[in-house]
């Protein structure tokens, strides 16, 4: 049964549009960052050659704080939700660029609809930032939040 | 009691063939003991399932290493990440192939 959630609406509505992020996709990508993409991911990411889910887009919504409360019969409660995420490649030599790349692609997703077809108010990026580590690949992790900004009725989400 | 089993004869009996080329470029054909072994990474908050390739062979074999030399082992080339000497004649390389 689909949800009546307001906030997992808005979840699976940003995971369907990562999914999207494929270079075939018309809006025009530079990777094919879709297809891997997780949300609450609970396991390791493999990249050991005999499977690989790497370049990888993990999704965490981390935090829901009401920000707004707008008097009514009903009132309407302004909420936004913290949505942390991660990008995990294993780029080879082209290294940063194809990460740049892949921040680009989300971004731009993001972009194509920042109101997830009107669950939401709009959508704001946070700052992103690197980390990196080498074994047997160089793995380039770059990792951000976005904020989504929502109302529903107060005490009511659903 | 300690096994004192020489180093020679333990590359001989369970080492494989390697190619070790110095930083100069010149190339030798030396024995290793090669582990292709698992590792786990942490990039961000994602763990990541890896492998984490090292090698180890007779310190006079790579006297002259630095992270410029490379090893190749079943036709891969790695990089040399590190370099540690255990002292006793032997030497751990920790390699990537990036």
């Amino acid at each position: 049964m689909p949800t009546t959630i307001k906030r997992q609406k808005i979840i699976d509505a940003v995971e369907a549009r990562a999914r999207t992020i494929l270079t075939t996709d018309p809006v025009g990508y530079y990777s094919n960052l879709g297809t891997n993409v997780f949300v609450w991911l609970s396991r390791p990411l493999q990249n050991t050659g005999v499977i690989s889910e790497l370049p990888a887009l993990v999704l965490r919504p981390t935090l829901n704080e009401p920000i707004e409360l707008r008097a009514g019969s009903p009132p309407v409660q302004i909420d936004q939700l913290m949505i942390d995420w991660e990008i995990i490649a294993a780029p080879g030599s082209l290294t940063e660029d194809r990460v740049w790349e892949m921040i680009i692609d989300w971004y731009k997703a993001i972009g194509t609809d920042p109101t997830w077809t009107n669950l939401a108010s709009d959508t704001n990026i946070g700052p992103d930032s690197f980390d990196y580590d080498q074994k047997e690949n160089t793995l380039v992790g770059a990792s951000g939040s976005i904020v989504v900004v929502y109302r529903h009725t107060q005490y009511l989400e659903s | 009691m300690a096994i004192d089993f020489p180093n020679e004869e333990l590359l001989a009996d369970l080492g494989v063939d390697a190619i070790y080329t110095n930083p100069a470029g010149g190339r030798s054909d030396i024995k290793v003991l090669f582990d292709r072994g698992y590792s786990q990474s942490q990039v961000g908050s994602t763990d990541v399932d890896n492998m984490a390739p090292s090698a180890s062979c007779l310190s006079t074999d790579v006297a002259s290493a630095d992270i410029s030399a490379t090893l190749e082992v079943d036709e891969v080339v790695y990089k040399i990440l590190s370099i540690q000497p255990d002292g006793e004649g032997m030497t751990y390389l920790v390699l990537s192939k990036e």
